[in-house]
């Protein structure tokens, strides 16, 4: 899976680029301005794919936790932590974006609503299972405790995108049963900003994998020097 | 309502937490290479030094 995914990767690198140039066009230059809200609107486009690629994120460390749990392969460890820390960075994005949406709108950098609350109470979680799992010894508890806390908060995923949906808010409701609530040119550049980010994620996803198999690599050679510095002592 | 200066604040921001993503990853990388080559390095003149021992 490590090979193929390296030899595709300069492929997906020049896909990213390609994509992201595109629709900065699309954005900037395609789509019409918003009648209501003008100019501003346009953060938009990237807040909703930050926000997406946030929720895809906590998803694919959801299922790595979940087959970690099963299988016990450390590979899968690393998924999740490298999942994780981009889901954190990209949740991060649409949370400084939509507060800097909110300025002008809604007169206000941040406000309780739900969406928001279940969002920033997401990030949290995450974030602090980043840093708790740090204080576990040993490799295969650390990965285990680590499964564990993602699994159990992947829970706040749905609710952040429902939230919209159970509760009263002012955050805007774009898919509804009805279909889509947007111009066919916004939706387009929607679609276009949505797919650059997806591609973005992979190669980040690749790029941090990488890291954690140096890191595993390390602990590797760690162990072998322990090995033999022990075996020339004549420590049995 | 124009605020351009939003709309400039949140692509930059997005674009400096990608670029600033991949700028420590880079490094951490870079580091974690030049750990490991000294590392290989050691374990191989130990190694070495071992079979000297046994001969």
């Amino acid at each position: 899976m490590c090979k193929t995914a390296y030899r595709w990767f300069p492929l997906l690198i020049g896909a990213t680029a390609l994509s992201m140039i595109g629709s900065l066009y699309l954005v900037f230059v395609y789509a019409p301005t918003e009648q209501m809200m003008g100019f501003v609107q346009r953060i938009f486009y990237f807040h909703v794919p930050a926000a997406w690629v946030g929720f895809l994120a906590f998803g694919v460390a959801f299922i790595a936790a979940m087959t970690f749990l099963v299988r016990r392969e450390l590979g899968w460890d690393m998924l999740q932590i490298a999942s994780v820390e981009i889901g954190i960075l990209f949740s991060t994005m649409a949370l400084v974006s939509g507060s800097l949406w909110a300025r002008p709108v809604w007169n206000t950098w941040w406000t309780w609503d739900p969406r928001l609350t279940t969002t920033l109470v997401m990030w949290l979680y995450y974030v602090s299972t980043l840093l708790l799992r740090r204080i576990v010894e040993g490799e295969e508890r650390r990965a285990r405790f680590a499964a564990m806390l993602n699994v159990i908060g992947f829970i706040n995923v749905p609710l952040v995108f429902l939230a919209i949906r159970l509760w009263r808010t002012i955050h805007p409701v774009l898919f509804t049963t009805q279909g889509f609530a947007m111009e066919t040119s916004m939706l387009l550049t929607l679609a276009a900003s949505l797919l650059a980010f997806t591609l973005l994620f992979a190669c980040l996803l690749v790029i941090r994998m990488r890291l954690e198999r140096l890191n595993n690599e390390i602990g590797r050679l760690k162990q072998s020097l322990t090995m033999l510095a022990n075996e020339q002592r004549g420590v049995p | 309502m124009n605020n351009c200066g939003y709309v400039f604040a949140a692509y930059a921001f997005i674009w400096a937490m990608v670029l600033g993503y991949l700028y420590r990853i880079a490094r951490r990388q870079s580091m974690l290479e030049r750990e490991i080559a000294a590392m290989q390095e050691a374990l191989e003149h130990g190694k070495q030094r071992g079979c000297c021992q046994n001969n």
